[in-house]
């Protein structure tokens, strides 16, 4: 055993890696393809200017195409990486935490339990505006590395998940049993009134 | 106005009062200045300068270009940043939504909201408007600023959040009030005697002493190089420095100059040890540790033990032969006093060292330890690193088809790697019920004692390597800095962090 000498048996803490990741909008990879496409076309730009501009191609012909290659290899690189991110990024809502894993090159599952939130945001780019996607940013107290955010949220669900974590917050600190924690489906958790709220939101807020 | 519609006001989404939109638009400005000022300095002071030709000015239109644009600039996004900016009590909640692009919504529930502060300026004052900062405990962005808003309103507001947050939690404003009353009693765990400032002086990190050394050395060139002939670029620095200062570079004069460095660097370290940590006294009080210290300027931190979230202390090669250890406290506090954190006390005991683990961690030996080591595989990821590709990197720009040099730089690899076998056979992680103690360092140790409890988010990270060798880097964050264990295995790591999940889960108790 790898805990000894302790009140619980480790075995029968749930466990991460068996509970199913949910995934983003599809939607979410044409953000970021999107994003991605005119982060590179206003790179090329540059390139370009830089073309017109000075005689490079005469002078470091090789720099000239060393910089046209690096430039093809990047993007062909970050747009394999949006596709394949797409694959491990997902997050799990327990019934007292909150997991999420993202990366590729870096794969990192974090998880912050409720009683440790101290709020939420939601946000929304323009290229999500075009999608009806949303971000939603987890904060704890620690500031900057222990933060979260998930993007590619469909529609009402950050607003849900968000409500959700808020109301446990707050109820989190008068619980003192022992967690039973189970992969959480959201539709059964949000009650009418909650997303009557959300749709008033919604209503006057265009979102 | 009546109650219901002072609440009818704070559920309706509001915008600022108007006066925001000036109040915003002096920040954008001053922030611009403060952000482009060499530029803007460039950009102007050509007009002061009487002997330039004055013809110049006239045709350089450009200039007020810029400054109507800047101006145009600001003064929208300030009308923006106003008109989309609203707050609203929802529930238990405040709600700040802003921006045009970036939409921003902000709920903040009263029981995190640590304090409301108003501010005036004059400007506030003419118009009878406050500033008001809502500060939760946290990071920077959880801080949420209202540039102007009614005072009556404010106020309104303050007593409206402050009441609900007592109805919420009643016992952790009572403990707050009951804490403020007995600060005084405080026991002297420690008082810095000359000599161990002398030995925290000579213990010091002595780059900054060098760094400020060779600062002044740049400064004196730069104040008498217009005194001395021109250095180009291929100069070898040493032949002009022997040309023009009368100056042989022998052996001796090297190890004069690096023993005088030497000197002068620990001579720094000293007297800045002196200016900071003069009469330095470590108390323990009630609640939590205090350290004052100083010989001009005093300075009082103290540390509230349940704002600790965790300890670290450690020592060096020196340190070590002194018997003495660095310890920092680090503690959870708001984005306003972020910078002093972590207060730390340069030259403690091992007793002080362990009041201090005791206090912290009441019962740690209660429970015993379980070591742990971390993977082999450290060594080989060190040693490619730190090592193979460095060298190789510094053999590629010192080669020479001549010299054999640059063949001196192969023995960093071996130096690497034994270094890189201690430093794995070093870090030690130490588990226990309720908390976690690791170690680690080569020659000098780093000790970090965290509670579970204080921990508010897990994460687990993999490289690509690592996720093909299932190994993984642990991190644990709390409020105040975090604990990380590199290379543990990857079936470890689940088990702990699942373990530590379950503990943060289940404990009521108060963390910061």
């Amino acid at each position: 055993m790898f805990f000894e000498n302790q009140e619980i048996d480790t075995s029968s803490l749930p466990n991460i890696a068996e509970t199913t990741f949910q995934k983003l909008s599809k939607n979410y990879v044409s953000v970021r393809y999107i994003g991605n496409t005119i982060f590179f076309l206003l790179l090329l730009g540059g390139l370009f200017s830089i073309y017109i501009e000075t005689s490079i191609i005469e002078d470091y012909p090789t720099l000239w195409y060393g910089l046209l290659a690096f430039w093809c290899f990047w993007l062909i690189t970050s747009f394999l990486l949006v596709k394949l991110g797409y694959d491990i990024r997902g997050y799990v809502l327990r019934e007292k935490d909150i997991i999420h894993r993202k990366g590729v090159l870096f794969k990192s599952t974090t998880t912050i339990p409720f009683n440790r939130v101290q709020h939420c945001e939601i946000s929304q780019g323009p290229i999500q505006r075009l999608f009806n996607l949303h971000t939603l940013e987890i904060f704890t107290a620690g500031g900057g590395k222990s933060d979260l955010a998930i993007p590619g949220l469909e529609g009402d669900t950050a607003q849900q998940i968000k409500e959700f974590i808020v109301k446990k917050t707050a109820i989190a600190e008068e619980e003192t049993e022992l967690p039973e924690d189970q992969t959480t489906d959201l539709s059964p958790i949000i009650t009418d009134e909650e997303s009557s709220i959300s749709k008033t939101f919604n209503d006057s807020n265009e979102y | 106005m009546s109650i219901e519609s002072k609440q009818h006001i704070l559920s309706s989404p509001t915008r600022q009062s108007p006066i925001a939109i000036f109040l915003i638009l002096w920040k954008v400005l001053r922030q611009l200045i403060r952000q482009a000022w060499p530029f803007l300095l460039f950009l102007i002071l050509p007009y002061f300068n009487l002997s330039a030709s004055s013809s110049s000015r006239s045709e350089d239109p450009w200039l007020a270009n810029l400054v109507i644009a800047l101006t145009v600039f600001s003064t929208i996004s300030s009308l923006v940043s106003y008109f989309k900016y609203y707050y609203y009590i929802q529930g238990d909640e405040l709600v700040i939504e802003k921006g045009l692009f970036q939409k921003v919504k902000i709920n903040m529930p009263f029981d995190r909201i640590q304090t409301i502060n108003f501010e005036q300026t004059p400007i506030h004052q003419f118009f009878n408007v406050v500033r008001m900062d809502i500060d939760s405990a946290g990071s920077v962005q959880n801080e949420i600023a209202i540039q102007a808003i009614d005072k009556e309103k404010a106020e309104y507001i303050r007593s409206y959040i402050m009441a609900e947050k007592a109805k919420i939690a009643p016992k952790s404003i009572e403990a707050t009030a009951s804490v403020k009353e007995e600060e005084e009693q405080s026991v002297l765990l420690m008082q810095h005697s000359p000599l161990d400032l002398l030995k925290i002086g000579i213990s010091q990190n002595h780059l900054r002493g060098l760094g400020i050394i060779f600062g002044f050395c740049f400064w004196i060139f730069q104040s008498i190089e217009d005194f001395l002939p021109e250095f180009n670029e291929g100069d070898n620095p040493v032949e002009y420095v022997e040309e023009h200062l009368s100056f042989d570079f022998n052996g001796a004069v090297v190890l004069y100059l690096f023993v005088i460095l030497l000197l002068f660097s620990i001579g720094i370290s000293l007297i800045s040890t002196i200016f900071r940590y003069f009469n330095l006294q470590f108390h323990k009080t009630d609640l939590g540790f205090k350290v004052k210290s100083g010989l001009f300027t005093k300075r009082e931190q103290s540390a509230n033990l349940k704002k600790i979230q965790l300890i670290r202390w450690g020592d060096s090669l020196l340190k070590r032969l002194f018997g003495i250890f660095r310890l920092n406290l680090f503690q959870a506090s708001s984005a306003a006093l972020s910078a002093s954190k972590a207060i730390g006390v340069p030259g403690c005991y091992i007793d002080q060292i362990n009041t201090v683990r005791a206090t912290y961690f009441p019962n740690e030996s209660e429970h015993p330890y379980e070591e742990h080591g971390i993977s082999s595989l450290i060594i080989g990821r060190r040693l490619l690193y730190m090592g193979i590709l460095p060298t190789l990197a510094f053999m590629g720009l010192t080669y020479h088809p001549d010299g054999y040099y640059y063949l001196l730089w192969l023995l960093w690899i071996p130096f690497i790697f034994f270094t890189s076998r201690i430093f794995h056979r070093n870090w030690k992680v130490f588990i226990n019920q309720e908390g976690i103690h690791t170690e680690h360092g080569i020659i000098g140790k780093e000790h970090t004692l965290l509670q579970w409890y204080k921990i508010q988010s897990v994460t687990i990270r993999q490289s690509l390597y690592q996720q093909r060798k299932a190994v993984a880097d642990v991190y644990f964050f709390t409020a105040a800095g975090s604990v990380k264990i590199p290379y543990f295995p990857l079936d470890k790591a689940q088990a702990i962090k699942d373990y530590v999940l379950y503990k943060v889960e289940v404990d009521s108790r108060d963390w910061m």
